[in-house]
C-alpha cells in the first residue's frame, strides 16, 4: 500500500506535537520492502487468574488498512483489543504472555511507556464515554494532559480533530455545550475526534456501533475509511455485514484462538476453515 | 368459553392494590411526620431566636451591656476553619486513597474499619484524646487542641464522602482517560475529582456542619473566652460553649441569649450549605 517514503509514514491527521517514535521512522536507504504490518502479535496468550483467555494468537495486521476481528461473544477479539493499548492493565490478574509489536516497538517491554502507547494507539470504546464537560475540552483532554498550551494552538487542534471525524460542522456554534447533550452518534464521534487529537498512529474501536441507530452507523462506517487512509484501524465488531463493508481484512476468533484469517473478501466467500464458513453464514454466533 | 361479559382484565387479587396504596400512605406518613418533627425544631428556634435577637448580638462581647457573642461566632468559625484545613485534606486523601489506590486491599479495609470506629465514637472521647496530646503538654486549654478534635470528628466524614463518591464516577470515564495517555495522576484530577466534586463538596459540608454544632469535645479544649481574643494558643471562644453554659444559668437574660445563639448558629450552617451548593452547582457545563 504505502511506498517506503518518509514523508508517506509521518503524513497523518497533524504534524504537531511529539516525534515520531524511533521505530516508525524508516530511513531513506532503508530496503525496498516497506514495514506493511502496523501490528505483530506472536504468540499472544492472555489469562484471568487462572483462565486462559486467548491461546497463542500469531497475527499481522496490515498498516493504514481496516482490520475486522470478528466471533461469538466471549471469543477473545476484545481482550486482544484491549492488550494492544495495554488498557487490560486495569484487569486485576490479567497477564499477558507472548509480544505485541505496534509499529516494530515491543508493547509489553519493561521499558515501554504505557502513557505514550496510549496516546499513539488511540481506544474507541462500545459505548461513547464522553466526559461530563463541554464538547471543546473533550477533545482539548488529550492536548492538555499531553502539553499543548496556548488558547489558539488549542482552538485549530480541537477543530482539526472535530473536522477529522466530520463532527465540525454540527458542532461548531455549540463548543461550549456539554458533550453528553450530543445524540449517540454524535458523542461517538465526538469520542472519535477526542482520540483523533491525540495523533494516534493507530485505532483500537471495540463495537464502536453497536448502540447506535442505522443512519449514525452509517456515518461512524464512512468515518472509518476516510480515517484509514493515514491511520491503522482495528475494530471489533459483532455485526458481520459491518465488517464487510468497512474492513480489508477480517480476522476470526473463536473460543479465544485465532481461526482464520485473510482479505475480508476471501474471509466471507471461500474461507479456508469450516468453522469460519458456518459463521459468517449464520450458522452459529 | 368467554364471552365478550366476562372481562379479564378485572383484577382477582384487590389486596394486591391496596397493599400498594397503604405502603405509599405510610412513605407519606413517615415523611409528613419528619417534616414536621423538623419544622417545629426550626419554627421554635426561629421563634424564641428572634424574641430576644438585636443588632447588639453581633457587635458586643459577653458581659458587655448590652451583651453580644461577637467573638464566639468569630471564634466559631475560625475553629471549625482551622479543623477543615486539616480534616478536609486529610479525609479527602484518605477516600482517594480507599477508592483509587487500595480498593481491596488488606491495608485499605484496616483504614476503612479505623474510619467506621472513628465515625462511631463518642465525640467527648475525641475531645479526651485532643486534650491528651495537646492540653497536657501544654498544661492549658487551647483553639489548637479544640481545632484537632474537630478534625478527627471531620477526617471520616470527609474520607467516607469522598470514597463513596469516587467509586459512583462510571469506570468509563477512568478508561476514556487512560485510553488517551493520561496519567493516573491526570485522570484523578482532571477527570474523576471533577465529576465527583458535588458529592464531595456535599460531604465536607456535612462535616462542618456536624462540627459547628459540636460541644462536648470542646469543653476541656476551647474552654471558652469571654474576650476577643483568637490566639489559638489560649482558652477560645465558641457559639456552642456559650449556648451550653448560659442555658443553665438562673438568669433568665442569658437563657435568652442563648436562645439567640442557637438560632445564629443554625442560620450560619444553613447560609455556608446553601452556598457551598450554588458555588458547586454553577461548574457544571451546560446541557443545551
Amino acid at each position: 500500500m504505502a511506498p517506503p517514503q518518509v514523508t508517506d509514514m509521518v503524513g497523518r491527521l497533524h504534524g504537531h506535537s511529539l516525534p515520531a517514535p524511533a521505530a516508525k521512522t524508516i530511513p531513506i536507504t532503508a530496503p525496498a520492502k516497506p514495514a506493511a504490518y502496523a501490528i505483530e502479535m506472536e504468540n499472544l496468550e492472555v489469562f484471568y487468574g487462572k483462565q486462559r483467555a486467548v491461546h497463542g494468537v500469531n497475527l499481522r495486521v496490515r498498516r493504514n488498512e481496516v482490520t475486522a476481528f470478528i466471533g461469538p461473544s466471549g471469543c477473545g477479539k476484545t481482550t486482544i483489543l484491549r492488550c494492544l493499548n495495554r488498557m487490560n492493565d486495569l484487569i486485576p490478574h490479567c497477564q499477558v504472555r507472548g509480544s505485541i509489536k505496534i509499529h516494530g516497538a515491543d508493547v509489553y517491554s519493561r521499558r515501554t511507556d504505557v502513557m505514550e502507547l496510549r496516546k499513539r494507539t488511540g481506544m474507541v470504546f462500545q459505548k461513547a464515554n464522553p466526559f461530563p464537560r463541554s464538547i471543546f475540552e473533550n477533545v482539548a483532554y488529550p492536548l492538555r494532559i499531553h502539553g499543548v498550551r496556548g488558547k489558539h494552538v488549542l482552538a485549530a487542534k480541537v477543530e482539526q480533530a472535530l473536522r477529522a471525524a466530520g463532527l465540525w460542522e454540527e458542532v461548531k456554534d455549540r463548543l461550549h455545550v456539554s458533550g453528553a447533550a450530543l445524540s449517540g452518534g454524535q458523542q461517538q464521534r465526538l469520542c472519535i475526534a477526542r482520540a483523533l487529537a491525540a495523533d494516534p498512529d493507530v485505532l483500537l474501536m471495540d463495537e464502536p456501533c453497536s448502540a447506535l441507530d442505522p443512519i449514525a452507523t452509517k456515518g461512524i462506517e464512512a468515518l472509518i475509511n476516510q480515517l484509514c487512509q493515514t491511520i491503522t484501524i482495528v475494530i471489533v465488531t459483532h455485526n458481520m455485514h459491518q465488517a464487510v463493508r468497512v474492513a480489508h481484512q477480517t480476522a476470526f476468533f473463536y473460543m479465544g484462538s485465532l481461526i482464520e484469517s485473510g482479505p475480508t473478501d476471501k474471509i466471507f466467500n471461500t474461507p479456508d476453515h469450516p468453522q469460519t464458513l458456518a459463521y459468517v453464514t449464520g450458522q452459529f454466533g | 368459553m368467554s364471552t365478550l361479559s366476562e372481562n379479564p382484565f378485572v383484577g382477582r387479587r384487590p389486596g394486591r392494590r391496596w397493599a400498594s396504596h397503604g405502603a405509599k400512605a405510610l412513605c407519606v406518613l413517615a415523611t409528613a411526620m419528619a417534616l414536621a418533627g423538623l419544622l417545629v425544631v426550626l419554627g421554635y428556634i426561629g421563634v424564641k431566636g428572634m424574641a430576644y435577637l438585636t443588632p447588639a448580638f453581633f457587635t458586643h462581647l459577653p458581659l458587655q451591656t448590652p451583651e453580644g457573642m461577637r467573638n464566639c461566632i468569630i471564634g466559631t468559625a475560625i475553629l471549625v476553619g482551622l479543623a477543615g484545613l486539616v480534616g478536609v485534606p486529610v479525609g479527602m486523601l484518605c477516600g482517594i486513597f480507599l477508592a483509587e489506590y487500595a480498593p481491596r486491599r488488606p491495608l485499605a479495609q484496616m483504614v476503612q474499619l479505623t474510619m467506621d470506629v472513628l465515625a462511631g465514637t463518642p465525640t467527648i472521647i475525641l475531645g479526651i484524646i485532643a486534650w491528651q496530646l495537646v492540653v497536657v503538654p501544654q498544661q492549658h486549654q487551647s483553639g489548637w487542641s479544640a481545632a484537632l478534635a474537630l478534625a478527627f470528628i471531620m477526617v471520616p466524614i470527609v474520607a467516607r464522602a469522598t470514597e463513596e463518591m469516587l467509586r459512583l464516577v462510571p469506570q468509563p470515564h477512568r478508561e476514556a482517560s487512560l485510553g488517551l495517555g493520561a496519567s493516573k495522576a491526570q485522570t484523578l484530577f482532571r477527570v474523576i475529582l471533577p465529576a465527583a466534586q458535588a458529592g464531595i463538596a456535599t460531604g465536607i459540608m456535612l462535616a462542618v456542619a456536624r462540627v459547628a454544632g459540636e460541644t462536648a469535645p470542646l469543653l476541656f479544649t476551647a474552654l471558652g473566652n469571654d474576650q476577643a481574643v483568637y490566639d489559638p494558643n489560649g482558652p477560645y471562644p465558641s457559639l456552642t460553649l456559650k449556648i451550653w453554659q448560659y442555658s443553665q444559668s438562673a438568669e433568665p437574660d442569658w437563657r435568652h441569649q442563648a436562645w439567640v445563639a442557637v438560632l445564629v448558629l443554625v442560620t450560619l450552617v444553613l447560609l455556608f450549605s446553601a452556598a457551598v451548593r450554588f458555588a458547586v452547582r454553577g461548574r457544571q457545563p451546560r446541557r443545551s
